[in-house]
């Protein structure tokens, strides 16, 4: 385990110390991740024009889980999207071939080799709407209640990587895998609304098919004092088995992997 | 002139083509607008309808919403500037045709390629979904679609005076996303304009980023009087004309500092 934290500091010192490179560049992308959070959190504000709330979520609370949808969506950019989207060129160039030879985890190297340092800037301007939108609703957000927002966040941030990791699986019997890292993008696009907004069929496959209400609508629930400890449990349960059974599915799909010259 | 065009505009198809598996992926994975329409069928559902919007009026103009944006929306300033910092530029000087009708047509031939794909699919889904119709006469029907391609040219003008920023500045991407993200609000992408407060319907009408979305939206759901349309019509010209002069400015000074990759 202490080997792969080391590996990580070096891997991920490197990328800092690139980026640090284009002072200009970082100030650019500041200014434009506060403006797309001020573009989406004003946006929303025309449905409050002509009401007081949407499915039981007020302006304030939508600010809640719109602040932590970009947070997650930060965190698929900085740590997702940059490794998936290297994917088809490992399968394509036989990169992955040399990856396997290594004495890590292959999950680990497909998963955290690669990070986007400026996409780190969104989860930090994300909880800091999260904060806003709670100060602005006026009511004292309590101990336990701040305790299973971060078991819950946490658990959000599990599925999604697990989410993430079965897409690498796929892109590896697929080979084809252009285009891959757009499926993660939109099941983490459907979670910028609470999943309640949604009716019917679609809200039961975001919650129950594509967990999404764990990414954003449920830790959002816990910071507003609406969670209780069995869904806490749930969705711990939900998270730890999709860890367990994507990993088990990376191993499974490593072993149909006939190589880059086959 | 036209055989060159017509040379490089079935290429650009057959680039569009070849690509096709990732733009279904890109159509599917932009669900921002059915978003946004679910959430005011909820609102409808919980208040009745907004200011006379009704479950029908919202479904219709998100969809077809969603393939004006996939038709008209241009990223040019992007390609542009990739083709600044990869030399590209310079093969597309030395042909014998003017950058911008490469651009162009490139820009055309992709849409091509989504038309085929979204058309039919709104079309079904006319006939599945009883609150999805278009009630339109013939003369209706050509304003809304000649407001579409009038409303795609100005978008191709505007990327590309932008992306001539990109021969003094690497930003040009980023200037175009900021002028983009704040005609969101302006163009009926964001909300039907009549449900934003007045003073942005207002400002939007003679700005000009409603000419390829909000207004063509308006005319295909029938709100738009004649007068109302020509004004519309002749929004959009006048801002073709703006862009086209100040693309060419543009052009003119920046291909003066233009060194290529390496000069």
């Amino acid at each position: 385990m202490r080997r792969y934290f080391a590996l990580l500091r070096i891997f991920w010192g490197n990328a800092l110390s690139t980026e640090l490179q284009y002072r200009a560049a970082f100030w650019a992308n500041a200014f434009l991740s506060l403006f797309w959070l001020a573009w989406a959190a004003l946006g929303v504000r025309a449905y409050f024009r002509f009401a007081e709330s949407v499915r039981g979520w007020t302006y304030d609370e939508l600010l809640v889980v719109m602040g932590l949808f970009f947070a997650i969506n930060g965190l698929r950019q900085a740590i997702i999207q940059p490794n998936l989207s290297r994917m088809a060129e490992y399968i394509r160039l036989g990169t992955l071939d040399f990856l396997l030879t290594k004495p890590i985890s292959s999950q680990f190297m497909v998963s955290f080799r690669h990070v986007g340092i400026y996409n780190w800037l969104d989860p930090i301007l994300g909880l800091g709407l999260v904060v806003f939108g709670l100060v602005r609703r006026g009511q004292p957000v309590s101990v336990p209640a701040i305790l299973g927002f971060v078991v819950l966040g946490l658990a959000g941030a599990a599925v999604m990587y697990a989410l993430a990791l079965a897409v690498q699986c796929l892109a590896v019997w697929s080979i084809g895998a252009e285009g891959l890292d757009d499926v993660i993008q939109g099941v983490v696009e459907a979670a910028r609304f609470p999943v309640d907004i949604y009716r019917g069929i679609v809200r039961a496959v975001l919650t129950f098919v594509i967990p999404v209400a764990l990414l954003t609508t449920f830790p959002a629930d816990a910071l507003l004092g609406r969670s209780s400890g069995e869904l806490i449990a749930i969705a711990v349960a939900v998270a730890a088995a999709l860890l367990w059974i994507t990993s088990r599915l990376w191993i499974w799909s490593l072993r149909h992997y006939a190589g880059a010259s086959a | 002139m036209t055989f060159a065009y017509r040379a490089l505009l079935r290429a650009h198809v057959g680039m569009g083509v070849a690509y096709r598996a990732r733009l279904t992926v890109w159509i599917l994975s932009s669900l921002f607008p059915l978003m946004m329409m679910a959430v005011w069928l909820s609102v409808v559902d919980e208040v009745g309808p907004t200011a006379g919007w009704r479950i029908s009026d919202f479904v219709s103009y998100y969809a077809g919403g969603a393939v004006l944006f996939h038709t008209t929306t241009s990223f040019l300033t992007w390609a542009w500037d990739a083709d600044l910092r990869s030399g590209d530029m310079s093969f597309k000087l030395l042909k014998p045709i003017d950058p911008f009708h490469q651009y162009l047509t490139q820009e055309v031939g992709l849409r091509v390629v989504v038309l085929v794909f979204l058309l039919p699919t709104l079309v079904v889904l006319t006939l599945l979904l009883p609150d999805l119709t278009y009630q339109l006469t013939p003369i209706e029907w050509f304003a809304a679609i000649t407001a579409a391609l009038t409303g795609f040219f100005l978008n191709v003008l505007m990327a590309m005076a932008f992306a001539t920023i990109g021969f003094w500045t690497t930003q040009a991407g980023n200037l175009y996303s900021l002028w983009w993200g704040l005609g969101a609000f302006l163009s009926g992408w964001i909300a039907p304009l009549s449900l934003l407060p007045d003073v942005v319907a207002d400002v939007a009408v003679v700005m000009p980023f409603r000419s390829s979305m909000g207004f063509p939206l308006e005319i295909l759901l029938g709100r738009l009087t004649g007068a109302e349309i020509a004004t519309g019509f002749a929004v959009t010209g006048i801002w073709i004309g703006g862009f086209a002069l100040l693309y060419r400015l543009g052009w003119r000074m920046g291909l003066r500092r233009y060194q290529a990759v390496g000069g």
